[in-house]
Protein backbone atom coordinates (compact mmCIF):
# COMPACT_ATOMS: atom_id res chain seq x y z
CA UNK A 1 0.00 0.00 0.00
CA UNK A 2 1.52 3.31 -1.00
CA UNK A 3 -1.21 5.69 0.10
CA UNK A 4 -3.79 5.53 2.83
CA UNK A 5 -7.11 7.33 3.19
CA UNK A 6 -6.98 11.09 2.99
CA UNK A 7 -8.73 13.21 5.63
CA UNK A 8 -9.53 16.86 5.97
CA UNK A 9 -9.25 17.59 9.68
CA UNK A 10 -9.13 20.52 12.05
CA UNK A 11 -6.51 20.63 14.77
CA UNK A 12 -6.61 23.03 17.67
CA UNK A 13 -2.96 24.02 18.04
CA UNK A 14 -1.98 26.63 20.61
CA UNK A 15 -5.54 27.95 20.53
CA UNK A 16 -5.55 28.27 16.75
CA UNK A 17 -7.86 26.05 14.69
CA UNK A 18 -5.89 24.84 11.68
CA UNK A 19 -7.39 22.91 8.78
CA UNK A 20 -5.06 20.33 7.36
CA UNK A 21 -5.21 17.59 4.78
CA UNK A 22 -3.60 14.41 6.04
CA UNK A 23 -3.47 10.68 5.47
CA UNK A 24 -4.42 8.18 8.13
CA UNK A 25 -0.86 7.09 8.85
CA UNK A 26 0.47 10.60 9.38
CA UNK A 27 2.00 11.21 12.76
CA UNK A 28 1.20 14.29 14.77
CA UNK A 29 4.83 15.42 14.93
CA UNK A 30 5.03 15.64 11.13
CA UNK A 31 1.67 17.35 10.77
CA UNK A 32 2.54 19.93 13.43
CA UNK A 33 5.87 20.70 11.80
CA UNK A 34 4.97 20.47 8.13
CA UNK A 35 1.33 21.52 8.02
CA UNK A 36 0.89 23.71 11.10
CA UNK A 37 4.20 25.55 11.05
CA UNK A 38 5.19 24.39 14.51
CA UNK A 39 8.83 23.56 13.87
CA UNK A 40 9.38 24.08 17.58
CA UNK A 41 8.23 20.47 17.91
CA UNK A 42 11.43 18.49 17.45
CA UNK A 43 11.98 14.90 16.56
CA UNK A 44 15.13 13.31 17.85
CA UNK A 45 15.00 9.56 18.21
CA UNK A 46 12.03 8.36 16.15
CA UNK A 47 11.54 5.67 18.79
CA UNK A 48 9.57 7.34 21.59
CA UNK A 49 12.71 7.53 23.69
CA UNK A 50 13.96 11.12 23.74
CA UNK A 51 10.95 13.34 24.52
CA UNK A 52 11.96 16.07 22.04
CA UNK A 53 8.57 15.77 20.32
CA UNK A 54 6.60 16.27 23.56
CA UNK A 55 3.43 18.33 23.24
CA UNK A 56 0.59 18.82 25.69
CA UNK A 57 -2.66 17.19 24.64
CA UNK A 58 -5.49 18.37 26.87
CA UNK A 59 -2.84 19.44 29.36
CA UNK A 60 -1.03 16.09 29.51
CA UNK A 61 2.45 15.53 28.07
CA UNK A 62 2.29 13.19 25.08
CA UNK A 63 4.80 12.12 22.48
CA UNK A 64 3.72 13.42 19.09
CA UNK A 65 5.94 10.84 17.35
CA UNK A 66 3.67 8.03 18.54
CA UNK A 67 0.39 9.90 18.19
CA UNK A 68 -1.60 9.74 14.98
CA UNK A 69 -2.76 13.14 13.77
CA UNK A 70 -6.29 11.80 13.26
CA UNK A 71 -6.33 10.77 16.90
CA UNK A 72 -5.65 14.35 18.00
CA UNK A 73 -8.83 15.76 16.47
CA UNK A 74 -11.01 17.36 19.13
CA UNK A 75 -8.17 17.86 21.59
CA UNK A 76 -6.29 20.96 22.68
CA UNK A 77 -2.71 20.65 21.47
CA UNK A 78 -0.14 22.93 23.04
CA UNK A 79 3.36 23.34 21.71
CA UNK A 80 6.02 25.45 23.37
CA UNK A 81 4.72 28.41 21.34
CA UNK A 82 1.70 28.49 23.65
CA UNK A 83 3.82 29.35 26.68
CA UNK A 84 4.27 32.98 25.69
CA UNK A 85 3.19 35.35 22.93
CA UNK A 86 5.88 36.57 20.48
CA UNK A 87 5.67 40.15 21.71
CA UNK A 88 4.79 39.34 25.28
CA UNK A 89 6.89 38.48 28.32
CA UNK A 90 8.47 35.06 28.51
CA UNK A 91 6.85 32.35 30.58
CA UNK A 92 8.65 32.04 33.93
CA UNK A 93 9.99 28.65 32.83
CA UNK A 94 11.47 30.13 29.66
CA UNK A 95 12.95 33.04 31.60
CA UNK A 96 14.38 30.68 34.19
CA UNK A 97 15.99 28.44 31.57
CA UNK A 98 17.77 31.50 30.16
CA UNK A 99 18.66 32.88 33.58
CA UNK A 100 20.11 29.57 34.76
CA UNK A 101 21.92 28.72 31.52
CA UNK A 102 19.83 25.60 31.00
CA UNK A 103 20.00 25.78 27.22
CA UNK A 104 22.93 24.84 25.07
CA UNK A 105 21.92 23.46 21.66
CA UNK A 106 18.25 23.90 22.55
CA UNK A 107 16.97 20.81 20.79
CA UNK A 108 15.47 19.27 23.93
CA UNK A 109 14.25 22.60 25.31
CA UNK A 110 10.69 22.67 23.89
CA UNK A 111 9.97 19.20 25.26
CA UNK A 112 11.64 20.00 28.57
CA UNK A 113 9.61 23.18 28.95
CA UNK A 114 6.32 21.44 28.21
CA UNK A 115 7.01 18.55 30.59
CA UNK A 116 7.98 21.09 33.24
CA UNK A 117 4.89 23.16 32.48
CA UNK A 118 2.62 20.16 33.05
CA UNK A 119 4.45 19.42 36.30
CA UNK A 120 4.00 22.96 37.61
CA UNK A 121 0.32 22.86 36.71
CA UNK A 122 -0.04 19.77 38.92
CA UNK A 123 2.45 20.68 41.67
CA UNK A 124 3.25 24.27 42.45
CA UNK A 125 6.29 23.49 44.57
CA UNK A 126 7.82 20.25 43.30
CA UNK A 127 10.75 18.54 44.95
CA UNK A 128 13.93 17.78 43.00
CA UNK A 129 12.86 14.14 42.76
CA UNK A 130 9.47 15.15 41.37
CA UNK A 131 11.19 17.35 38.79
CA UNK A 132 13.50 14.49 37.81
CA UNK A 133 10.52 12.17 37.46
CA UNK A 134 8.63 14.70 35.34
CA UNK A 135 11.48 15.11 32.86
CA UNK A 136 12.77 11.53 32.96
CA UNK A 137 11.50 10.99 29.43
CA UNK A 138 13.23 14.11 28.07
CA UNK A 139 16.79 13.44 27.11
CA UNK A 140 19.39 16.21 26.99
CA UNK A 141 22.75 15.44 25.46
CA UNK A 142 24.64 18.68 25.95
CA UNK A 143 23.41 21.01 28.69
CA UNK A 144 23.18 18.36 31.38
CA UNK A 145 20.33 18.00 33.78
CA UNK A 146 21.54 19.93 36.83
CA UNK A 147 20.82 23.37 35.40
CA UNK A 148 17.54 22.23 33.89
CA UNK A 149 16.36 20.93 37.27
CA UNK A 150 17.54 24.15 38.94
CA UNK A 151 15.66 26.19 36.33
CA UNK A 152 12.38 24.36 36.90
CA UNK A 153 12.70 24.73 40.67
CA UNK A 154 13.49 28.43 40.29
CA UNK A 155 10.54 28.93 37.94
CA UNK A 156 8.23 27.28 40.45
CA UNK A 157 9.41 29.73 43.09
CA UNK A 158 9.01 32.67 40.70
CA UNK A 159 5.46 31.63 39.84
CA UNK A 160 4.70 31.19 43.53
CA UNK A 161 6.10 34.66 44.34
CA UNK A 162 4.05 36.31 41.61
CA UNK A 163 0.80 34.57 42.59
CA UNK A 164 -1.66 36.81 44.42
CA UNK B 1 5.31 2.46 3.88
CA UNK B 2 1.85 3.74 4.64
CA UNK B 3 -0.87 1.97 6.54
CA UNK B 4 -4.63 2.23 6.69
CA UNK B 5 -6.03 3.13 10.10
CA UNK B 6 -9.44 2.07 11.36
CA UNK B 7 -11.02 2.42 14.77
CA UNK B 8 -14.05 0.12 14.98
CA UNK B 9 -16.65 0.63 17.68
CA UNK B 10 -18.37 -2.73 17.18
CA UNK B 11 -16.73 -5.94 18.37
CA UNK B 12 -17.79 -7.92 15.30
CA UNK B 13 -16.08 -5.36 13.06
CA UNK B 14 -12.93 -5.53 15.16
CA UNK B 15 -12.80 -9.34 14.94
CA UNK B 16 -13.37 -9.20 11.18
CA UNK B 17 -10.70 -6.57 10.66
CA UNK B 18 -8.16 -8.40 12.79
CA UNK B 19 -8.80 -11.58 10.83
CA UNK B 20 -7.66 -9.70 7.71
CA UNK B 21 -4.20 -10.57 6.45
CA UNK B 22 -1.74 -7.77 7.23
CA UNK B 23 -3.67 -6.31 10.15
CA UNK B 24 -2.34 -5.44 13.57
CA UNK B 25 -4.15 -4.40 16.76
CA UNK B 26 -3.28 -1.09 18.37
CA UNK B 27 -4.23 0.31 21.75
CA UNK B 28 -2.01 3.13 23.06
CA UNK B 29 0.17 3.03 19.95
CA UNK B 30 3.53 2.90 21.72
CA UNK B 31 4.56 -0.39 20.19
CA UNK B 32 2.86 -0.18 16.77
CA UNK B 33 3.73 3.42 15.96
CA UNK B 34 7.31 3.08 17.17
CA UNK B 35 7.70 0.12 14.83
CA UNK B 36 6.14 2.15 12.03
CA UNK B 37 8.41 5.12 12.62
CA UNK B 38 11.51 2.98 12.53
CA UNK B 39 10.38 1.15 9.38
CA UNK B 40 9.80 -2.16 11.17
CA UNK B 41 6.00 -2.33 10.83
CA UNK B 42 5.22 -4.97 8.26
CA UNK B 43 1.43 -4.55 8.51
CA UNK B 44 -0.70 -2.28 6.34
CA UNK B 45 -3.89 -2.19 8.41
CA UNK B 46 -3.78 -0.77 11.94
CA UNK B 47 -6.91 -1.59 13.93
CA UNK B 48 -7.30 0.78 16.86
CA UNK B 49 -9.27 -1.05 19.55
CA UNK B 50 -9.62 1.58 22.24
CA UNK B 51 -13.06 2.73 21.04
CA UNK B 52 -14.67 -0.68 21.57
CA UNK B 53 -17.37 -0.76 24.22
CA UNK B 54 -16.22 -1.71 27.69
CA UNK B 55 -12.53 -1.30 27.10
CA UNK B 56 -12.30 1.96 28.99
CA UNK B 57 -13.99 0.59 32.11
CA UNK B 58 -11.92 0.52 35.27
CA UNK B 59 -13.61 -0.62 38.42
CA UNK B 60 -12.37 -1.54 41.87
CA UNK B 61 -14.95 -3.45 43.90
CA UNK B 62 -14.95 -5.94 46.75
CA UNK B 63 -14.35 -8.65 44.13
CA UNK B 64 -11.17 -7.06 42.88
CA UNK B 65 -10.09 -4.85 40.00
CA UNK B 66 -11.60 -5.03 36.53
CA UNK B 67 -9.24 -3.10 34.30
CA UNK B 68 -10.47 -2.48 30.78
CA UNK B 69 -7.87 -3.03 28.09
CA UNK B 70 -7.79 0.65 27.13
CA UNK B 71 -6.85 1.76 30.66
CA UNK B 72 -3.64 3.71 30.50
CA UNK B 73 -0.76 3.28 32.90
CA UNK B 74 -1.37 6.85 34.04
CA UNK B 75 -5.01 6.14 34.86
CA UNK B 76 -4.03 3.01 36.76
CA UNK B 77 -1.23 4.72 38.67
CA UNK B 78 -3.39 7.66 39.76
CA UNK B 79 -6.39 5.65 40.98
CA UNK B 80 -6.38 5.90 44.77
CA UNK B 81 -8.83 3.00 45.31
CA UNK B 82 -6.58 0.73 43.26
CA UNK B 83 -3.49 1.94 45.12
CA UNK B 84 -5.08 1.13 48.47
CA UNK B 85 -5.38 -2.59 47.60
CA UNK B 86 -2.43 -3.02 45.24
CA UNK B 87 0.12 -0.43 46.36
CA UNK B 88 3.08 -2.22 44.79
CA UNK B 89 1.48 -2.46 41.34
CA UNK B 90 0.36 1.17 41.58
CA UNK B 91 3.85 2.36 42.51
CA UNK B 92 5.53 0.33 39.80
CA UNK B 93 3.01 1.53 37.19
CA UNK B 94 3.74 5.11 38.21
CA UNK B 95 7.44 4.63 37.44
CA UNK B 96 7.30 2.83 34.11
CA UNK B 97 8.87 4.77 31.23
CA UNK B 98 8.00 8.48 31.36
CA UNK B 99 4.88 10.57 32.08
CA UNK B 100 4.30 11.14 28.36
CA UNK B 101 4.44 7.43 27.60
CA UNK B 102 2.30 6.50 30.60
CA UNK B 103 -0.38 8.86 29.28
CA UNK B 104 -0.60 6.81 26.07
CA UNK B 105 0.49 3.31 27.02
CA UNK B 106 -2.11 0.88 28.26
CA UNK B 107 -1.54 -1.78 30.87
CA UNK B 108 -2.89 -4.47 28.57
CA UNK B 109 -0.77 -3.22 25.68
CA UNK B 110 2.20 -3.50 28.00
CA UNK B 111 1.30 -7.13 28.58
CA UNK B 112 0.23 -7.95 25.03
CA UNK B 113 3.49 -6.87 23.43
CA UNK B 114 4.87 -9.90 25.25
CA UNK B 115 8.41 -8.76 25.77
CA UNK B 116 10.98 -10.83 27.57
CA UNK B 117 11.39 -8.01 30.10
CA UNK B 118 8.59 -6.24 31.87
CA UNK B 119 7.91 -4.59 35.19
CA UNK B 120 4.22 -5.35 35.34
CA UNK B 121 4.07 -8.94 34.12
CA UNK B 122 5.92 -10.53 37.07
CA UNK B 123 3.82 -8.51 39.50
CA UNK B 124 0.60 -9.55 37.81
CA UNK B 125 1.77 -13.15 37.82
CA UNK B 126 2.24 -13.15 41.60
CA UNK B 127 -1.12 -11.41 42.04
CA UNK B 128 -2.76 -14.28 40.13
CA UNK B 129 -4.18 -11.85 37.58
CA UNK B 130 -6.15 -13.07 34.59
CA UNK B 131 -6.74 -11.72 31.11
CA UNK B 132 -10.26 -11.74 29.70
CA UNK B 133 -10.03 -12.61 26.04
CA UNK B 134 -12.91 -12.12 23.63
CA UNK B 135 -13.11 -14.24 20.50
CA UNK B 136 -15.82 -14.80 17.91
CA UNK B 137 -17.27 -17.62 20.00
CA UNK B 138 -17.25 -15.82 23.34
CA UNK B 139 -15.00 -14.91 26.25
CA UNK B 140 -12.34 -17.01 27.92
CA UNK B 141 -9.80 -16.30 30.63
CA UNK B 142 -6.05 -16.76 30.49
CA UNK B 143 -3.97 -16.72 33.65
CA UNK B 144 -1.14 -14.22 33.44
CA UNK B 145 1.34 -17.01 34.20
CA UNK B 146 0.20 -18.88 31.09
CA UNK B 147 -0.01 -15.93 28.68
CA UNK B 148 3.54 -15.45 27.42
CA UNK B 149 5.01 -18.44 25.65
CA UNK B 150 8.06 -16.81 24.12
CA UNK B 151 9.10 -13.36 22.96
CA UNK B 152 6.22 -11.96 20.84
CA UNK B 153 4.46 -15.34 21.05
CA UNK B 154 1.48 -15.72 23.35
CA UNK B 155 -1.43 -18.09 23.91
CA UNK B 156 -3.71 -15.54 22.25
CA UNK B 157 -5.38 -17.08 19.20
CA UNK B 158 -5.91 -15.41 15.83
CA UNK B 159 -8.74 -12.87 15.98
CA UNK B 160 -8.92 -12.86 19.79
CA UNK B 161 -8.83 -9.54 21.59
CA UNK B 162 -7.82 -8.96 25.21
CA UNK B 163 -10.74 -7.05 26.69
CA UNK B 164 -9.74 -6.71 30.33
CA UNK B 165 -7.34 -7.58 33.09
CA UNK B 166 -8.81 -9.00 36.30
CA UNK B 167 -7.03 -8.94 39.64
CA UNK B 168 -8.78 -10.70 42.49
CA UNK B 169 -8.97 -8.99 45.87
CA UNK B 170 -5.83 -9.90 47.81
CA UNK B 171 -6.29 -12.11 50.86
CA UNK B 172 -5.82 -10.44 54.26
CA UNK B 173 -2.18 -10.47 55.31
CA UNK B 174 -0.92 -10.98 51.75
CA UNK B 175 2.06 -8.77 51.04
CA UNK B 176 3.93 -8.10 47.83
CA UNK B 177 7.33 -6.62 47.07
CA UNK B 178 9.03 -5.87 43.78
CA UNK B 179 12.73 -5.35 43.25
CA UNK B 180 14.42 -4.50 39.97
CA UNK B 181 17.85 -3.73 38.60
CA UNK B 182 18.32 -1.25 35.79
CA UNK B 183 21.40 0.45 34.41
CA UNK B 184 19.82 3.88 34.95
CA UNK B 185 17.30 4.97 37.51
CA UNK B 186 14.69 6.46 35.20
CA UNK B 187 13.05 5.28 31.98
CA UNK B 188 14.75 1.93 31.58
CA UNK B 189 13.63 -1.65 31.28
CA UNK B 190 14.78 -3.98 34.05
CA UNK B 191 17.76 -6.17 33.37
CA UNK B 192 16.43 -8.49 36.03
CA UNK B 193 13.54 -8.12 38.43
CA UNK B 194 11.73 -10.18 41.05
CA UNK B 195 8.19 -10.02 42.42
CA UNK B 196 7.39 -11.84 45.66
CA UNK B 197 3.95 -12.24 47.15
CA UNK B 198 2.94 -14.32 50.18
CA UNK B 199 0.52 -14.46 53.06
CA UNK B 200 2.40 -13.75 56.29
CA UNK B 201 0.85 -14.95 59.55
CA UNK B 202 2.84 -14.82 62.77
CA UNK B 203 5.97 -14.38 60.73
CA UNK B 204 5.42 -17.51 58.60
CA UNK B 205 4.95 -17.33 54.82
CA UNK B 206 2.35 -19.35 52.98
CA UNK B 207 1.01 -19.44 49.45
CA UNK B 208 4.28 -17.97 48.28
CA UNK B 209 4.49 -16.76 44.70
CA UNK B 210 7.73 -15.65 43.09
CA UNK B 211 8.02 -14.40 39.51
CA UNK B 212 11.30 -13.51 37.89
CA UNK B 213 12.40 -11.45 34.89
CA UNK B 214 15.77 -12.28 33.38
CA UNK B 215 16.14 -15.86 34.59
CA UNK B 216 14.64 -17.43 31.48
CA UNK B 217 13.33 -16.22 28.10
CA UNK B 218 10.14 -14.77 29.57
CA UNK B 219 8.94 -13.51 32.97
CA UNK B 220 8.11 -16.73 34.79
CA UNK B 221 7.05 -18.10 38.17
CA UNK B 222 9.69 -20.15 39.96
CA UNK B 223 8.25 -23.16 41.77
CA UNK B 224 11.63 -24.04 43.24
CA UNK B 225 12.12 -20.64 44.89
CA UNK B 226 8.51 -20.66 46.08
CA UNK B 227 9.06 -24.12 47.64
CA UNK B 228 12.22 -22.89 49.36
CA UNK B 229 10.18 -20.20 51.13
CA UNK B 230 6.83 -21.93 51.71
CA UNK B 231 5.96 -22.43 55.38
CA UNK B 232 9.06 -20.61 56.59
CA UNK B 233 9.92 -17.29 58.17
CA UNK B 234 12.04 -14.97 56.07
CA UNK B 235 15.36 -15.22 57.86
CA UNK B 236 18.98 -15.87 56.97
CA UNK B 237 18.44 -19.60 56.43
CA UNK B 238 15.39 -19.27 54.20
CA UNK B 239 16.99 -16.43 52.22
CA UNK B 240 20.08 -18.58 51.65
CA UNK B 241 17.87 -21.48 50.56
CA UNK B 242 15.95 -19.27 48.14
CA UNK B 243 19.17 -17.83 46.70
CA UNK B 244 20.54 -21.35 46.21
CA UNK B 245 17.29 -22.33 44.46
CA UNK B 246 17.64 -19.29 42.20
CA UNK B 247 21.20 -20.28 41.27
CA UNK B 248 20.05 -23.79 40.34
CA UNK B 249 16.89 -22.74 38.52
CA UNK B 250 17.94 -19.67 36.56
CA UNK B 251 19.29 -20.00 33.05
CA UNK B 252 19.67 -16.45 31.75
CA UNK B 253 20.48 -15.54 28.21
CA UNK B 254 23.46 -13.53 26.97
CA UNK B 255 22.68 -10.49 24.86
CA UNK B 256 23.91 -6.96 24.20
CA UNK B 257 22.82 -5.81 27.66
CA UNK B 258 24.57 -8.41 29.80
CA UNK B 259 26.11 -11.85 29.88
CA UNK B 260 24.35 -14.89 31.25
CA UNK B 261 26.86 -15.12 34.12
CA UNK B 262 26.31 -11.49 35.08
CA UNK B 263 22.53 -11.90 35.05
CA UNK B 264 22.68 -15.10 37.10
CA UNK B 265 24.76 -13.41 39.79
CA UNK B 266 22.59 -10.30 39.70
CA UNK B 267 19.46 -12.40 40.19
CA UNK B 268 20.80 -13.72 43.49
CA UNK B 269 21.62 -10.18 44.65
CA UNK B 270 18.21 -8.81 43.69
CA UNK B 271 16.42 -11.80 45.26
CA UNK B 272 18.30 -11.28 48.51
CA UNK B 273 17.37 -7.58 48.50
CA UNK B 274 13.73 -8.38 47.79
CA UNK B 275 13.57 -10.95 50.58
CA UNK B 276 15.21 -8.61 53.08
CA UNK B 277 12.53 -6.06 52.24
CA UNK B 278 9.85 -8.74 52.51
CA UNK B 279 11.10 -9.76 55.97
CA UNK B 280 9.74 -6.47 57.31
CA UNK B 281 6.18 -7.87 57.08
Amino acid sequence: MSKSTKFEIELNVDGEVIEVSIRSHHLLVDVLRNECGRVCVKEGCESASCGACTVLIDGTPRLSCITLAVDAVGTDICTVESLSAPAGPLHPLQASFIENHAIQCGFCTPGMLLSASALLQAKSNPTADEIKEAICGNICRCTGYVRIIQSIAAAAKAIHRSSP
Amino acid sequence: MAFEYVHPTEWKDAHRLLATEGSVAMMGGCDVLTKYRSGRLSKDLVVDLKHLSGLSEFEVSNLGANIGAATTLMKLATNSAFASYWPTISTVASRIASPAIRASATIVGNIAQNWSVSDLVPLLEVCDAELVVRGLTGDRRISMKDYGVAHSNSTLEKGEIISALLIGMPEPERHTVYERFTFKSGFDLPLVSIAISAIVRIGICSEVRVAVVGAHDMPIRSVSIESALEGRAIDKDSIDAAVLAMSDWSSPTTDFRASSQYRRYLLTVVLRKALIRFSAF
